[in-house]
């Protein structure tokens, strides 16, 4: 099929250069409703990402325009003539400015290995099953229902200057709705993993943790407005925060102006008096879905550092952007790991706080530093007791509270982010009821 | 119309819009037009639909003393490339949006009267009671609306739908994704839950009839129970008669997400503004970033007034959970109601 493609790139005229990802996806699907598997799916998808570039000039400027395509290996040399033909038009339209496709290189690649890689993917699913409902022995609550997807996915990356690079990724996808029936109403909490690898420990934690938050958000009291307030932000909200830094670090988001990060500049102020980001951007991070030797364009990839003593160092980001910048082409790093902190996780709990345990969806706007959410569960202190709350809800703005965070000591691994656990921030307020 | 010419439509709304104000950063002009062919063969059925939907937007981005804010115009429709016409009409409110929220105010916590723009009014019936009525959700036990069939959810000025029938927008189709017509299911009747919406195992599981909510991601995903064109019904008041009837409160305009709590009837929203309001008048005053939350029977027990025209718009997309992403539309008249605001 490639051979095909090629063959029809070569006979069509304008074309200045094209990119194949040829895509090879096969998954294993369960859907449990309480402990009874109620759907199981596989498939098997093989399908070719098709980049066209074509370059011109406008007004004495050069351009590379781009448009995307996807084709099947069912189809025939007239169906993908066609479908080529379309693509260059779109692409002729495309006003980006002009840049160099990435080159091939000898260098050798990062290269993570999953345990995945040594079985097939329904082998492990009786495993991963296991893992997800061993911790659901309870009469007052359980699971309610999960979905277990588990993808492999192998990428061939070729484009009109040579790159010529293959790798594999799995990616272990876990939504689990837990319930609990002895409070005033049952309620339940949701929670979405991403894994690289096979984790069960992490699952089975994972579970054991939303049965126990469960337990508590069915005995929860109305959480009642506070001001001035200690707040703890804890587990995947602290991760979705954080990544604000690599979001507007990104090299696109530099050329398209909607972020004002500059090189050099400390991100959280001069007289930072909290704890200062660090951060490393990684090819390959343990357990990371995300892990990769190469990007979407076959950028070899290799770690840097991204934010030094509250530094910015550099930019990053796909080569496109990286061109346009001038600076150095980092390709697409999509693994953060962030230096952790100076203060416990107990030291944090000296004074009054709300630790927001269990959001709906906390939001955190890579655009505008805009951040907050509804809580279905957090825990109050108000200096002589810890009373497990519901309904709250908070909203702020990262300019106001960065210079005087506090990062925790203890450290967490979700996904393709590795870094503090929770976040101290002094002061704010949280809306009740 | 040619490539050329929409090309050439956009480029000259992207200049008129810079061209109105040097605290722009840069402005995005989108148009998306997508063709849609659906064959459904069976031994009972033999269906075909072709059909075209388009959306636009206009989002521009602002930056005043280094801080950041963006606005969101949208149009979309069962229609042509005639939808840039519509953007015309949207550029300068768009900028005028962003100029009040570059000059917004946080927002002090705590209950006010509010009145929801269709946009939020669409957002609000979508989280509440769209995500709520999903059936595939009965059928887990995960909806609390399984318990509120034929009881007051809501103030008796509410009417809510669902369907590819019930209106003509991004949603609306002939058939579902599992070969099952589209229909026109009304889910709150003057604050009464009536109906829920679903796809074809959950209904054969509750022994109900399918409702043509069927959809998948694409042909890698299965189907679940998925809203298509949900909105809240028009009323008889002037939106003018609601601004004056509050004494301190906030006009609620766009949004950026919502979320839903189909067990619990939580309810978050991400609003993108909040225009002021003060002894019956817009003060000129705007507020960001904000989040109504609370508890949805609350919120829907408390509209009391609800404006004549509907405004629908189907420019996002729609998640289960933090996946399943499928085309929805929303709308709603002007809601005035008390919410939570943070």
């Amino acid at each position: 099929m490639i051979d095909k493609i090629k063959h029809v790139l070569s006979q069509i005229d304008g074309i200045t250069g094209w990119k194949i990802n040829e895509v090879t996806k096969s998954a294993e699907e369960l859907f449990f409703i309480k402990k009874k598997l109620d759907m199981n799916r596989s498939k098997d998808v093989h399908v070719y990402e098709l980049t066209i570039y074509v370059a011109f000039e406008e007004n004495g400027k050069q351009y590379l325009g781009a448009s995307r395509t996807e084709l099947s290996a069912s189809m025939s040399d007239d169906d993908i003539r066609t479908i080529l033909e379309d693509t260059k038009l779109g692409a002729s339209f495309v006003k980006n400015g002009y840049y160099e496709l990435v080159n091939p290189t000898d260098e050798n690649p990062d290269v993570s290995t999953s345990s995945f890689a040594s079985g097939d993917l329904i082998d492990y699913m009786p495993r991963l099953t296991k893992a997800v409902y061993e911790p659901d022995q309870n009469v007052a609550g359980g699971i309610n229902s999960c979905e277990i997807f588990l993808n492999k996915r192998i990428n061939h990356i070729m484009n009109s200057k040579g790159v010529d690079v293959t790798y594999t990724t799995y990616t272990n996808m876990v939504e689990i709705i837990t319930e609990w029936n002895d409070g005033v109403e049952p309620v339940e909490l949701y929670e979405f993993m991403n894994l690289g690898d096979f984790e069960p420990q992490l699952i089975t934690e994972k579970v054991s943790g939303m049965l126990e938050q469960s337990k508590l958000r069915a005995h929860a009291k109305p959480a009642t407005a506070l001001s001035n307030i200690n707040v703890i932000l804890s587990g995947d909200a602290v991760k979705e925060f954080l990544e604000y830094y690599v979001k507007k670090a990104n090299a696109q988001s530099i050329y398209e102006k909607t972020s004002g990060f500059l090189v050099g500049q400390k991100l959280q102020g001069e007289d930072a008096q909290g704890d200062i980001i660090q951060v490393e951007l990684l090819p390959i991070l343990e357990g990371s879905s995300k892990s990769a030797p190469y990007d979407a364009d076959g950028v070899l990839l290799k770690p840097i550092t991204l934010i030094k003593n509250g530094v910015l160092q550099t930019y990053y980001g796909a080569n496109q952007y990286t061109s346009y910048l001038g600076v150095a082409t980092t390709g697409h790093l999509a693994n953060a790991r962030f230096a952790c902190g100076s203060m416990s996780y107990e030291a944090m709990k000296h004074e009054p706080y709300i630790e927001l345990v269990s959001f709906s969806n906390f939001q955190m706007n890579p655009l505008t530093g805009d951040f907050g959410g509804e809580v279905r569960l957090a825990n109050y202190y108000d200096g002589e007791q810890v009373v497990a709350v519901t309904g709250a809800s908070i909203s702020s703005n990262i300019e106001k509270v960065h210079s005087e965070m506090k990062l925790s000591i203890e450290s967490m691994k979700i996904d393709n982010y590795e870094g503090p656990k929770h976040i101290l921030f002094k002061g704010l307020e949280v809306a009740g009821n | 119309m040619t490539h050329d010419e929409k090309l050439s439509k956009m480029r000259s709304i992207l200049d008129k819009t810079l061209a109105l104000s040097d605290e722009l950063v840069d402005a995005r002009i989108i148009y998306e037009e997508v063709q849609i062919s659906k064959i459904f063969i069976s031994k009972n059925k033999d269906l075909t639909q072709d059909y075209l939907w388009t959306n636009a937007a206009i989002i521009p981005i602002g930056v005043r003393e280094g801080r950041m804010k963006y606005a969101i115009s949208v149009a979309s429709g069962l229609k042509g490339a005639e939808i840039l016409d519509e953007l015309e009409g949207l550029y300068t409110p768009a900028v005028t949006n962003i100029t009040r929220l570059l000059g917004s105010k946080p927002m002090k916590a705590g209950e006010y009267d509010v009145i929801l723009d269709p946009d939020m009014a669409g957002l609000v019936a979508h989280e509440a009671f769209g995500h709520g009525v999903e059936m595939d959700m009965f059928v887990k036990n995960r909806a609390k609306a399984a318990e509120y069939m034929n009881k007051e959810v809501a103030s008796t000025n509410v009417n809510m739908y669902d369907g590819a029938a019930s209106a003509v927008e991004i949603s609306s189709y002939l058939f579902d994704d599992e070969g099952i017509l589209g229909t026109d299911t009304k889910i709150i009747d003057k604050g009464i839950l009536v109906s829920g919406i679903s796809d074809v195992l959950s209904a054969l599981k509750l022994g109900t009839r399918p409702t043509g909510n069927g959809k998948r991601q694409s042909y890698e995903h299965k189907a679940y129970t998925r809203m298509t064109n949900t909105f809240f019904a028009g009323g008889n008041d002037k939106v003018e008669d609601m601004i004056a009837s509050i004494d301190y409160g906030f006009l609620l305009e766009s949004y950026s997400s919502g979320m839903e709590d189909p067990k619990n009837w939580g309810i978050q929203c991400v609003v993108s503004r909040g225009r002021e309001i003060k002894d019956g008048k817009l003060t000129g005053n705007v507020f960001s970033p904000i989040f109504l939350t609370g508890y949805v029977p609350d919120l829907l027990k408390s509209m009391s007034m609800v404006s004549e025209d509907v405004v629908i718009t189907g420019n996002g997309m729609c998640g289960k959970g933090y996946k399943e992403y499928v085309k929805t539309s929303t709308g709603g008249p002007f809601i005035k109601a008390r919410g939570r605001l943070n």
